[in-house]
């Protein structure tokens, strides 16, 4: 697994914004939809990071990040919530670990990227060392 | 501090990924936000920004709306639309309110940039979807108008036409073109005819008008 981040949302446009703001640091993949995000794990993941909204047809990002954290514990699972949310349902995901984080839309892209940055570095410092 | 820029849009997290962008340029700076149309006309007036991103689709008034009234209120200020709208009478409306630009949220982020700095110049700005859009559309009113008449006349017909322009008389346009001089004569009857000019000078003003000679 390398340092490769998905957003998730079907806002097409607020996918662009986080790509253009944070490809020149981080890898970024972009998918619009649940479904769509799922088909770009098998295929290119497993991600470091999965970043999805909460809000979207179909697919919630709630279950999104359940069905991740089944199939692919290792994967940090952060959810961008607003509007109006079943807070039972995110609670009880939490509780579970299938959601590892709750980010509050809106949120602050600087925050999300020092949170990125930690979480990297994290990864890399319990990375097994090479005698 | 270079180009004062207004971001308009319902949602914060544009608002901010926008801010964030924009500031990335040396030459621009974002020095107000609103969320709505009516806080929009308001610190338009209130801080003169040189360009203002509108969002077309606000919870309020629309962004037409409010492009309407900034720009009946200060012309100084400049709008660049920024919409996932791609309708036609959308983009023509919002042009016709005002919008001296309109950008669709699909089109590169870089373009939006490019598009802000010529907007602050007072220069017209599409993205690149539009500007096609506006060209087809512009290419197939054209004929349907029947502005031009070009499209009526067979291209021998046309440097028959050229050559009358040019001055030469029908021996010399028989000598060029390699036919008879009764050949030219029934040409420019029939160009006559399909054009409704009936002197040399008015066929003359009309190849200037169409661009098949030039006054040089």
């Amino acid at each position: 697994m390398d340092s490769k981040i998905l957003f998730v949302d079907d806002d097409a446009f607020i996918l662009r914004l986080i790509e253009a703001y944070m490809e020149g640091e981080f890898q970024v993949a972009l998918a619009g939809s649940a479904g769509e995000a799922l088909a770009m794990i098998e295929t290119h993941g497993p991600f470091r990071v999965v970043v999805s909204d909460y809000e979207m047809p179909g697919m919630k990002g709630v279950e999104l990040l359940c069905q991740v954290a089944r199939r692919w514990p290792d994967t940090l699972r952060i959810l961008m919530s607003g509007g109006a949310m079943d807070m039972d349902r995110v609670d009880r995901a939490v509780r579970a670990g299938c959601v590892s984080e709750v980010l509050a839309k809106p949120f602050c892209f600087e925050s999300l990227c020092e949170r990125l940055r930690d979480e990297l570095q994290e990864r890399e410092t319990a990375r097994p060392t090479k005698e | 501090m270079g180009i004062k820029i207004m971001i308009v849009d319902d949602h914060a997290v544009v608002r901010e990924g926008l801010r964030l962008l924009l500031e990335k340029e040396p030459d621009m700076a974002v020095v107000a936000e609103a969320g709505n149309g009516a806080t929009a006309v308001q610190l338009a007036s209130e801080i003169v920004p040189d360009v203002i991103v509108m969002d077309l689709n606000l919870p309020d008034m629309s962004g037409i709306e409010a492009t309407r009234r900034i720009t009946a209120a200060n012309r100084e200020v400049r709008i660049m639309a920024l919409s996932m709208e791609s309708d036609r009478r959308f983009v023509v409306e919002a042009l016709q309110a005002g919008a001296k630009g309109y950008v669709l949220k699909d089109s590169a982020i870089a373009d939006l940039a490019v598009g802000l700095r010529a907007v602050s110049r007072g220069e017209p700005f599409l993205c690149a979807r539009l500007s096609e859009m506006i060209i087809k559309d512009y290419l197939q009113y054209i004929p349907a108008r029947g502005t031009l008449g070009n499209n009526v006349l067979t291209p021998q017909e046309r440097e028959i036409i050229q050559q009358i322009a040019d001055g030469k008389n029908t021996k010399d346009i028989a000598h060029i073109m390699g036919v008879s001089t009764k050949t030219v004569e029934n040409q420019r009857h029939n160009i006559m005819k399909k054009l409704g000019l009936y002197s040399i000078a008015s066929l003359t003003k009309y190849a200037v008008r169409e661009g098949l000679t030039s006054l040089n």
